[in-house]
């Protein structure tokens, strides 16, 4: 399972998504293995928690 | 004055090796040969006891991971019982464990992929995997299921570039080696062996496991052990190219970095306030890592506001990752910090690490 984060610039979209299992902090860069992994589970049809307000 | 003429020099068979101030290049020794990041297993930034993976994606010693996704163990061990033409000190064991897992099993098994901008040169070209091997017994036996054979080799990919390893095991076999269980060396064998790499070739990755799960009664009671890991271009199995220390760890920091801040009084990273309950800082690292990287804080230590004291954050959050650098919060339930104001996060009571990890 996975969370947006909020994004500290009001208005933008988050840049960054956490994991929950061992709470690591995801960027948005498409070489990122873990950034891909989690574009398979959206590709599964799962979604993120969203960001806290 | 000496002067040297053009082509003056030429060995003692009229060839083109000459020696200059008592060294002579060769095949064997000359510097960038081996692909294979820590071959030797002198780096283990993660830690080098005994840890036991239960899910996929686990790396041990720095660029060494299991591809596989079931459970198993890896360690560092001293070489012992060296043999003539081994150099190295340490080796990676990988042995068995109790649990069984997905599929019924725990799988030996260890593998690194090669990163695309350190390899693809070699497409087209011959090259030649060798390394060192040995076994706990020439039968690896199991309290349920059987390991079956052992089995060693180089994949390709042509269909993708730096996709990770776990989702993506190869396109393809460029070569293998297979020891049948009953026959394991049980000394330290050298092998080698030459492929071509096919045209168009992206990563490389080699691997080593079973070929089938198993499980044992005891943790650790089975296992095989790997040292001087080397994939070069040509035919050759030239001598393990040993790199410095200092160089090969860089290299390791490309795909991971962490600091560990232990002990009392550390300040680590400096930052800047953005609230009284969260103090953002800068994290630069040691070296361009190959992409942004995932990071992880799974100790917090201490945040410490000069002059007023240390507070204990409860958590951490991550602002933005770059290759360069990371700009990480340390999350506190409530501190003498009014906006703007600068201060530490490191160590006092507890202790802080921060992980970054590019790795494939």
């Amino acid at each position: 399972m996975y969370k947006l984060l909020r994004n500290d610039f009001a208005g933008q979209p988050a840049t960054i998504v956490q994991r929950l299992s061992d709470n690591a902090f995801i960027p948005f860069d498409p070489a990122n293995t873990d950034y891909q992994e989690y574009l398979k589970w959206l590709a599964e049809g799962n979604e993120p928690l969203p960001a806290d307000e | 004055m000496s002067i040297l003429a053009t082509n003056a020099i030429t060995d003692a068979s009229g060839g083109n090796t000459t020696t200059i101030n008592g060294y002579t290049p060769t095949v064997s020794n000359m510097a960038g040969r081996n692909r294979i990041i820590n071959g030797n297993f002198e780096i283990w930034q993660r830690g080098n006891t005994s840890r036991t993976f239960a899910v996929s994606g686990n790396y041990s010693s720095d660029r060494w991971c299991r591809s596989g996704y079931q459970d198993a163990a890896h360690e560092r061990v001293a070489i012992s019982s060296p043999v003539a033409g081994m150099t190295s000190r340490y080796a990676l064991r990988s042995s068995t464990v109790t649990t069984a897992e997905a599929a019924g099993g725990s799988r030996m098994d260890v593998s690194q992929k090669i990163e695309s901008v350190n390899c693809y040169d070699l497409a087209g070209q011959y090259v030649t995997f060798s390394f060192w091997i040995r076994f706990s017994s020439a039968t690896i036996s199991s309290s349920t299921t059987a390991f079956g054979n052992f089995q060693s080799r180089i994949q390709y990919n042509t269909s993708t570039t730096d996709l990770g390893v776990f989702g993506d095991l190869g396109d393809g076999t460029i070569c293998s080696t297979s020891f049948a269980n009953g026959s394991l060396p049980t000394t330290w064998t050298k092998v080698f062996k030459t492929a071509l790499v096919p045209a168009g070739t992206k990563n490389l990755s080699v691997r080593f496991q079973s070929d089938n799960l198993g499980n044992t009664a005891s943790a650790g009671s089975e296992w095989f052990e790997i040292a001087e890991v080397q994939i070069e271009a040509g035919s050759v199995a030239t001598p393990f190219e040993n790199v410095d220390y200092g160089e090969m760890l860089r290299r390791c920091q490309r795909y991971y970095y962490r600091i560990d801040s232990i002990g009392g009084n550390k300040r680590a990273i400096i930052g800047i306030a953005y609230s009284s309950t969260e103090l953002e800082c800068l994290w630069t690292f040691q070296q361009t890592m190959r992409s942004s990287p995932t990071v992880t804080a799974p100790s917090l230590g201490d945040v410490l506001k000069e002059g007023v004291g240390w507070y204990v954050p409860t958590s951490a959050s991550v602002m933005s990752t770059t290759p360069t650098f990371a700009n990480i919060g340390a999350i506190l339930s409530s501190s003498g910090f009014s906006q703007g104001q600068a201060g530490w996060w490191g160590s006092n009571s507890g202790s802080l690490t921060l992980t970054a990890s590019a790795e494939l």
